[in-house]
């Protein structure tokens, strides 16, 4: 952001200098002060311009102009012209008429209007031209005294939903999107047209050629349209393969269970053994399959939210059930702990899909002694479910990417807990449909937090808790 | 004479699975039967009356639906229960609705499969 200063005694310039400099200048913040050598020297030492606008007919303190030149800030001095060329230029530049007149005040923006790659256009109270600047008269392909006291709305050809006569109409400051009409080269220009209402109602008009940006608009709408159609062909490329391979696969594990039934006689204990890897590996690769096909699913809004009546309390149950034993199986303390909550509606098979995906995580990265647990709460507006474990954690840097589909933490960890990359993918999709919300918090070698926010539709709450 | 066990009769391409389930099925105590596509599937339908059908869905040629729509509109036919075989997990529900008495999805375990048939078999008892 630029930082400006103008200093300027006279009111009206003030007020209108600083409505025209502010608009005019992208992100500029400027200041407007008096010749207040005190105010001016306390504002220079606080702040830091970029620029310093000055009436050239003032006197600044000797302090000042030292403090400015210390600081080398850059300094326009704004001054008065004393020739008369046309009706424009006197309105801006004031003849030899001083400061007693409003319209001697406007002369200081006169040489800044023209430098601006805006076009710019001063109507008077009947909305007729009394002014345009060069780039105006360039884009709309007139020359500057041609349409001097027309009505400004035969410029433009409006569009319905901002008509151009509603905007100049209101006194605050308005934007419109309108056509300029450039009768030389026989086009109609989009231009964006900013107005403000200006002191005794007359106005200005700074007037953006919008052809860049709308040409910039129409390639990128193409280029999203184009990602949109590749993504789809991604999505139905997952989604073939995927389905595809799920007959090789069904006959591979046939095959294996086939052997390992002893159907075709006994093996001996080596032999087994190999069955046993290979049927585990198919389970891996079918486990990936079906999480790659929910992914798709999630990703090409292919599921329906089916909401049913259930309590917090219960879902946690669910949960809590479905890995209790896995959990003592590696030696990992697992708990779970909830309000007792009134019904509400859910999708249940969706919420539990994903608190079961964040638990297998935590299980994932826990080892023995590891404590991973689930503590349930509702607010008068949600749901809050927080999984807490006291594994390994997830590095500062991998946390914007948890969610990312194919992203792994830590891929180099212990045989059998390689995943898919997509379970935390998937979670997040499922939450992001029942209208929820995953945050994460975790340190690395001290455990993760996942808190999973649900919002609630039931009519009132029961008083206490309970421990399941 | 009739041998006692039920009579199935599975319509799938992949000719390794049609080999393992016949197996596998023969074990159970089925008499398999088989075809490689629709049109044999059908002929095959009408001349062993089976006790049950497992019909894959995307076969070359004529189709699982197809079958499945001539059989259940056959009179000799349509009181056979029969399982679709598909991939997709979505197809499932059109099953039911072209009048498959019930649908399993690829990859299954056999275990399931038979469980399956078990039930059809003792709802048609």
């Amino acid at each position: 952001m630029n930082k400006f200063l103008l200093i300027e005694e006279d009111d009206v310039c003030r007020s209108n200098l600083g409505v025209v400099l502010s608009k005019f200048i992208d992100n500029a913040d400027l200041l407007v002060l008096p010749n207040d050598t005190n105010a001016v020297l306390k504002s220079l030492q606080t702040e830091r311009y970029d620029q310093i606008f000055i009436d050239s007919e003032l006197t600044l303190d000797s302090s000042v102009w030292e403090t400015i030149n210390r600081q080398n800030i850059n300094v326009i001095a704004l001054s008065r012209y004393s020739k008369n060329e046309g009706m424009a230029d006197s309105y801006f530049e004031g003849g030899s008429q001083r400061r007693e007149s409003q319209q001697v005040s406007r002369s200081y923006y006169a040489k800044l209007v023209r430098m601006i790659k805006h076009g710019v256009v001063f109507v008077d109270s009947c909305k007729k031209v009394i002014y345009m600047n060069d780039f105006f008269c360039t884009m709309a392909g007139i020359e500057k005294d041609e349409f001097m006291y027309k009505n400004v709305f035969d410029l433009f050809v409006e569009d319905e939903k901002t008509p151009l006569a509603t905007v100049l109409r209101c006194g605050e400051f308005r934007k419109a999107e309108v056509f300029l009409v450039n009768e030389f080269q026989n086009i109609h220009i989009p231009v964006s047209i900013d107005y403000q209402k200006l002191e005794n109602e007359e106005g200005i008009l700074v007037v953006t050629d919008m052809r860049r940006r709308k040409e910039m608009e129409r390639v990128i709408s193409a280029q999203n349209k184009k990602l949109t159609r590749l993504d789809k062909l991604k999505e139905d490329f997952i989604d073939n393969v995927s389905h595809e391979l799920r007959t090789p696969l069904t006959i591979s594990k046939e095959a294996v269970c086939l052997l390992s039934d002893k159907v075709l006689g006994v093996m001996n204990e080596s032999q087994r053994h190999f069955l046993d890897v290979a049927l585990k590996n198919l389970e891996r690769l079918t486990n990936i399959i079906n999480r790659l096909l929910e992914m798709t699913r999630i990703k090409s809004k292919d599921l329906v939210v089916n909401k049913k009546e259930t309590t917090l309390d219960s879902l946690i149950e669910k949960v809590y059930g479905l890995y209790r034993v896995q959990a003592a199986h590696k030696g990992v303390v697992f708990s779970c702990e909830c309000d007792k909550s009134s019904p509400f509606m859910i999708d249940s098979d969706k919420a539990i899909r994903v608190l079961s995906l964040i638990v297998e995580n935590a299980l994932k990265f826990s080892s023995l002694g590891d404590k991973i647990s689930i503590v349930g709460s509702c607010s008068e507006t949600d749901a809050v479910i927080l999984i807490k474990d006291t594994g390994c954690g997830i590095p500062i840097e991998e946390l914007d990417n948890i969610f990312d589909s194919f992203h792994q933490v830590n891929r180099t960890f212990g045989p059998g807990e390689k995943g898919t990359g997509l379970g935390l993918s998937i979670a997040n999709g499922l939450v992001e449909m029942l209208d929820g919300c995953i945050d994460i918090e975790s340190n690395e070698g001290e455990g993760s937090s996942f808190k999973i926010t649900f919002p609630l539709n039931y009519d009132k709450i029961l008083n206490g808790g309970y421990v399941i | 004479m009739s041998t006692g066990k039920k009579k199935i009769l599975i319509v799938e391409d992949e000719s390794d699975l049609v080999t393992i389930l016949q197996i596998l099925l023969s074990h159970s105590n089925f008499e398999v039967f088989s075809a490689s596509d629709g049109d044999a599937g059908l002929s095959l339908a009408n001349t062993v009356l089976p006790d049950i059908i497992l019909l894959d869905i995307m076969m070359p040629g004529k189709d699982g639906f197809t079958l499945l729509r001539e059989l259940k509109s056959n009179e000799e036919t349509c009181d056979i229960p029969i399982i679709m075989v598909t991939a997709r997990d979505r197809m499932g529900e059109s099953c039911q609705l072209e009048g498959a008495d019930s649908f399993i999805v690829k990859p299954f375990e056999y275990k399931d499969l038979e469980k399956n048939i078990t039930e059809l078999l003792s709802k048609v008892e």
